[in-house]
């Protein structure tokens, strides 16, 4: 996740030490530091560290080749279609193996790096996680149901925001944009995908949806007035949520893919106190559903007042540490800050929850550097 | 009274006849055009109109047969159900089964549901032999008939109609119907279930016309079950060569037989290789790959920055991939058109080669990009809206 700094909150790859350097450790899936916000003490206790290295290997994992010393190591996941040629072994995953699971390991740009030899071909390795961390979803594209939640506060109609002209706007104008831009866009790259606007005064109400036509949407995003407001309900936003929507339920969470996603994505800035949250049960079986996921865009004004610069980064792991199975997707941007940022916030969630990397494991610039040290793929 | 539902026919039939029908109107599927059903028409009694109904004891059977519809007149008894049937063949009044060849009619068991199906499957087979005796009236179409026989893989899978077209001059005209002993079961099935049309059997069926005698009017048509169709590409998978003037079946087929068949593999083949193709790109790109389909492999969205500007690139991978190359639609996350539309570009004639494999498509993209992406972003903040 990103670690509440100031700088760009873009995901950039971070130096070496947030993940370790082994190949038995493919996704930092047990490496939960980088999930949990480091700053704040809010340690989730449901989150442990193991040693590197102590998670069992998958016994399909193919290819034996080396991986130099300095590299850092990804692994995303290709899905097979059910009846897959022969060519790929299906992965030992539990239960009767409906998706075979290929896996591609890789690393990333800035390790050095041999050329590839041979083709990319997709190998098999099982990831069996361990009891005590979350069952990990197949990687399919599913239909999302994405519910965009707005805050209406009064900060959101500050002009603070640096446009790209230089003039300043204001943080409601950008993330109309953005969401018009996000909505118009998933539907451009899979037609199922559903969306729903909620509005956050005092109380949090269902404008519309769940729709699949961005139009739709997009009709109700102008013309909206943000106020003066109390604090943030977020029990109340996540029951408005939980009435709304019925989260599948799959005999077999690992191998068998799910019929859609529900996803919120919360775009958030008021900073009146902290936030007061206890979960009733049926909220926190919401969160802990692995069809379920809760993506914050934080708006803080934590550089201008130094005085409240605690405040706003215990609001932000509060928000972090909803996430216990370490899925979600959080950034936080100043309020004052170039616009741009913002929309490269929305930019990265477009990215599907059960296919997109982890967030600490994230990165977009991969068009920089050179050639010849490029990523090299160890099957 | 045409175009009965199964149901209406089955409610009119006298209670003693209706097992027998029931296999033929819901399971019956003979011959080798399993799409279409057998169909029940003019339902009628021979009963006297004072007895209660229902009493409907005979009616019209309709059969795909060689790419016509044979009319059947069967004829129950209400009062003694226990008796086999009559038929009466239609036009066809010199096709003359020989019972001994007939162990359903010969061994007639009105108990068992099955039995007058299994009659009209083995008087379909005494039709096509009659049909095929027919064939003696053209030297070259029994020519064609016996080549074809000798090849168990399209001999056994035949239906003959050999009709007299004019009576006055012996004018001839026969049809063969083929079914292609082509394997379609390895086509990957995502492609296979999305027809919204009932699947049934995968058949390729071969029709081929001749309209005279001595087969100078030679006239094949390619028929495809509805799945295999959408799968080849659509319609245009019904295209097959002309019948060469002066070929025969036993050359033609096989040629046609090679071309689904090499379609199929083409297909097998382009699945195979946009899954390499996007294992790759993840490999590559995958700590920035927004969505792909990770079923059939046909699309790929990569978000990329580019000194802080973002970008989408939208790859869509053809039918026929590596054959076809690949669209790239590159998108800005912050500009409009003028019309509210996102602001896109789309590239389908960047560097590629089809014998690339999909590491080296990978690596030639990525400097493709780099190389476009600097003109892209300038045309955007120019032409776009924010």
């Amino acid at each position: 996740m990103e670690t509440p700094e100031p700088g760009p909150a873009d995901g950039e790859e971070r130096p070496v030490e947030l993940r370790p350097r082994t190949r038995s450790n493919p996704e930092g899936a047990e490496d939960r530091r980088g999930s949990t916000g480091s700053l704040g003490g809010n340690n989730n206790p449901n989150i442990s560290q193991p040693a590197v290295g102590s998670r069992v290997e998958g016994e399909g994992e193919a290819s034996t080749s080396d991986s130099p010393p300095s590299s850092i190591t990804t692994t995303v996941s290709v899905t097979a279609a059910q009846t897959v040629a022969p060519a790929v072994v299906p992965a030992a995953a539990a239960g009767a193996g409906a998706a075979a699971n290929t896996t591609v390991q890789l690393s990333s740009a800035a390790a050095s790096a041999k050329e590839r030899p041979k083709p990319a071909q997709p190998t098999l390795t099982s990831v069996p996680t361990p009891a005590e961390y979350q069952i990990r979803v197949p990687r399919v594209n599913c239909p999302e149901k994405v519910i965009i939640c707005l805050d209406l506060s009064e900060e959101m109609s500050l002009p603070k925001l640096e446009s790209f002209n230089g003039s300043k706007t204001n943080a409601l104008n950008i993330s109309q944009k953005m969401i018009e831009m996000f909505v118009r866009t998933k539907h451009k790259i899979d037609k199922r995908h559903e969306f729903a606007l909620v509005i956050i005064n005092d109380d949090a109400l269902w404008l519309s949806g769940f729709t699949s036509d961005p139009r739709e949407l997009c009709s109700c995003l102008y013309d909206l007035e943000t106020n003066v407001c109390e604090s943030f309900n977020l029990e109340d936003l996540l029951n408005v949520i939980r009435q709304k929507i019925e989260l599948p339920l799959m005999e077999n969470v690992q191998t068998i893919p799910p019929p859609f996603v529900v996803r919120t994505v919360l775009i958030y800035s008021r900073h009146a106190g902290p936030l007061q949250f206890s979960p009733s049960e049926a909220v926190s079986k919401m969160l802990q559903s692995p069809y379920f996921f809760f993506d914050v865009i934080y708006l803080h004004n934590g550089l201008e007042e130094q005085g409240d610069e605690t405040s706003w980064r215990d609001n932000y792991s509060s928000f972090c540490n909803l996430d216990s199975k370490g899925m979600c997707y959080r950034f936080e941007v100043s309020l004052s800050g170039p616009a741009i940022e913002l929309h490269n916030c929305m930019a990265k969630l477009l990215a599907h929850p059960l296919q997109r990397p982890f967030q600490s494991h994230a990165s977009y610039s991969l068009l920089e550097g050179d050639d010849p040290e490029d990523t090299v793929a160890m099957v | 009274m045409n175009n009965m539902s199964p149901e209406v026919t089955l409610h009119r039939i006298s209670p003693e006849l209706r097992p027998l029908l029931c296999s033929v109107v819901r399971n019956g599927r003979v011959g080798l055009d399993s799409t279409n059903c057998l169909r029940v028409t003019d339902l009628k009694t021979g009963c006297t109109s004072l007895t209660p109904g229902p009493c409907c004891d005979r009616f019209k059977l309709h059969i795909p047969y060689a790419g016509e519809t044979l009319k059947w007149d069967i004829i129950f008894n209400a009062q003694y159900p226990e008796l086999p049937p009559d038929f009466i063949f239609g036009e066809d009044a010199e096709f003359l089964p020989e019972p001994s060849e007939l162990p359903h009619l010969v061994h007639w068991d009105a108990g068992n549901p099955e039995c007058l199906l299994q009659l009209v499957k083995e008087l379909i087979q005494q039709y096509h032999l009659y049909q095929c005796q027919r064939l003696r009236d053209s030297s070259r179409l029994l020519f064609e008939y016996d080549s074809l026989l000798e090849d168990p893989s399209y001999g056994r899978n035949l239906e003959i109609y050999a009709g007299r077209k004019n009576s006055w001059t012996g004018e001839f005209s026969a049809r063969f119907l083929l079914k292609l002993p082509v394997d379609f079961s390895n086509i990957p099935v995502y492609l296979l279930k999305d027809t919204a049309l009932d699947p049934g059997e995968d058949v390729a069926l071969l029709s081929v016309s001749f309209e005279e005698a001595e087969a100078t009017q030679v006239f094949p048509k390619l028929y495809l079950s509805p799945s295999i169709e959408h799968a080849l590409g659509g319609s245009s998978a019904l295209h097959i060569p002309a019948f060469p003037s002066g070929g025969c079946l036993i050359d033609y087929v096989p040629q046609v037989c090679q071309l689904l068949t090499n379609k199929v593999q083409y297909v097998i083949q382009g699945y195979h290789k946009r899954r390499e193709y996007i294992a790759a790109f993840l490999s590559h790109f995958g700590t920035g790959v927004v969505e792909y389909d990770a079923e059939g492999f046909t699309k790929l969205t990569l978000l990329l920055m580019w000194k802080d500007f973002c970008f989408l690139v939208h790859v869509d991978l053809p039918l026929y991939f590596p054959r076809d190359q690949p669209t790239l639609t590159f998108q800005s996350v912050y500009h409009f058109t003028n019309s509210g539309q996102l602001y896109s570009q789309v590239q389908t004639s960047y560097p590629y080669s089809p014998r690339w494999d999909g590491n080296e498509m990978a690596k030639r993209a990525k400097a493709y990009f780099k190389s476009f992406i600097p003109q892209f972003q300038e045309g955007a903040f120019t032409n776009g809206k924010l």
